[in-house]
């Protein structure tokens, strides 16, 4: 004879598949959700709680057993229920678990631009993004997202794929810049992106000083590759060294270093999200209570 | 209240009970369920000035000092944050000078709470400054002075507040009276 077959067991999976047994577990689940909504949080932020997975996955168990007695005792309106509302409930953990929402701050070529992690599920996986060519002025931004090749029109959301959506804004200035130490020493260049929303800052090599670069108060960049002023700030510590607006290709210089910037290229901000709808869990939910409502009539009748 | 309805009230509380041990056990529920940024409560408000204060402290003795390596493990201080400092005070080193930073006046203008184990100061800050020469602690340069608003964000590593980072921020000079001092 087969364990499960066992009175003693028998008896152990009808009490945790029983009705009461479910209920028991809910509740709390349910109460934690309520606080959590309460509150205005995500509710599937409750997911990172050890003790919500710990009764979660308790409730998935005791749903399964419970859909498997109300089978066994042909309680088919039962079984609809518990069957439609596991996979409900697995549908709303697989929407939180694959959500994206992630902004990329891109320049021409960059590969693996530094990213801005907004929400990513715990199953999501990062694309690969690469700015590929972004004109200014040509409206419209070609990329790769995830190795789909398209192209964006700059501002609205573009589709990337059945639910992936990308937005693309800019383009924004990354002239270049140089700092050289004295006599010419250890020169250091490259290309640095300027936020024209926030003022941020940029290191070099080993040096202490912090390079704060924005543009000048109204003044928006003809070309956001080679913008004709910007202003800079340099910070040592709690020091200021220098404060001013400075003009492209001027040689600044400060403590026996030379800062200068020129002409350079363009970024863009590129946000990836991807979220499964919502629906499928709501239909499915729906359906299992229609059907369960049309097995209980059709049972009334014919008792009737 | 019936047998029966006890009976099946019981399950739940039961539950509900063995969920709530779970939860304080490891989860920390009153931390999930708080909304930030928030006001820092008066059990971490203590210990987030105490550490703006120590790393203040150590700093300017860690200027005075001409970089004194021991110094630094007393900086309330994530080790990027001590990095910078060390990198700041090496250079100065490297024109034989040591710079003589004076905190003459600090103003705590916002405290709050950005996470579970996360906070930020936002403090103005007067600093005097000068530079003298190494070797026989000459002064040479004038004594200069300066005003700026910090922004700090804490961080709680091992029970402890640390400074993880700091940006300048654009606030004006506050009026003297009402506000705090340190």
């Amino acid at each position: 004879m087969s364990p499960l077959r066992t009175p003693s067991v028998r008896r152990v999976l009808d009490a945790a598949g029983s009705a009461a047994a479910v209920a028991a577990v809910a509740a709390p689940l349910a109460l934690v959700l309520g606080a959590f909504a309460l509150r205005r949080q995500p509710p599937g932020d409750a997911l990172r709680l050890w003790s919500v997975r710990a009764w979660g996955a308790a409730l998935a168990i005791l749903v399964v057993l419970a859909a498997a007695r109300a089978l066994r005792e042909r309680a088919a309106a039962r079984a609809a229920l518990l069957l439609g509302g596991a996979a409900a409930l697995l549908h709303g953990a697989a929407v939180w678990a694959f959500r994206l929402d992630a902004t990329f701050a891109a320049g021409v070529g960059e590969v693996s631009p530094p990213v801005e992690r907004r929400e990513v599920g715990p199953l999501a996986r990062l694309p690969e993004v690469l700015l590929q060519a972004l004109a200014p002025g040509a409206g419209a931004a070609r990329l790769l997202v995830g190795g789909r090749e398209l192209s964006a029109p700059l501002g609205p959301a573009t589709a990337a794929g059945a639910l992936t959506e990308v937005t693309v804004e800019g383009p924004f200035p990354a002239p270049s810049f140089e700092v050289v130490g004295e006599h010419n020493l250890d020169p250091t260049a490259g290309l640095l992106k300027i936020d024209p929303a926030k003022r941020d800052f940029f290191i070099v090599g080993f040096l202490p000083h912090r390079f704060y670069l924005s543009l000048p108060e109204g003044a928006a960049a003809a070309d956001p590759r080679s913008p004709a002023r910007l202003h800079l700030r340099i910070q040592r510590g709690k020091i200021r060294v220098l404060e001013r607006d400075v003009a492209a290709e001027e040689r600044v210089e400060f403590e026996r270093l030379t800062f200068a910037y020129g002409a350079g290229d363009v970024w863009a901000r590129i946000r990836v999200r991807r979220r499964l709808p919502a629906w499928p869990g709501v239909a499915i939910a729906l359906a299992a209570v229609l059907a369960a409502g049309g097995i209980a009539l059709r049972g009334r009748r014919r008792a009737g | 209240m019936g047998r029966g309805w006890r009976r099946a009230l019981l399950a739940p509380l039961a539950s509900l009970a063995a969920f709530a041990a779970v939860a304080a056990a490891v989860d920390r529920p009153a931390e999930w369920l708080r909304v930030y940024p928030a006001p820092l409560g008066p059990e971490d408000e203590p210990a987030v000035v105490g550490a703006l204060v120590d790393f203040h402290l150590v700093y300017q003795d860690f200027f005075a000092s001409g970089g004194k390596v021991d110094l630094l493990d007393k900086m309330p201080a994530v080790k990027e944050m001590r990095h910078q400092v060390m990198r700041d005070v090496g250079y100065v080193g490297t024109t034989a000078n040591v710079l003589v930073l004076d905190l003459a006046g600090a103003t705590l203008l916002d405290l709050s709470r950005t996470g579970r184990d996360a906070a930020e100061a936002l403090v103005w800050e007067e600093w005097n400054w000068m530079l003298q020469r190494r070797a026989d602690r000459a002064v040479v340069s004038q004594v200069k002075g300066m005003g700026q608003g910090f922004r700090y964000r804490l961080e709680r590593e091992g029970g402890r507040w640390m400074i993880a980072s700091w940006d300048l921020a654009d606030v004006a000079p506050p009026a003297d009276e009402g506000l705090r001092k340190w």
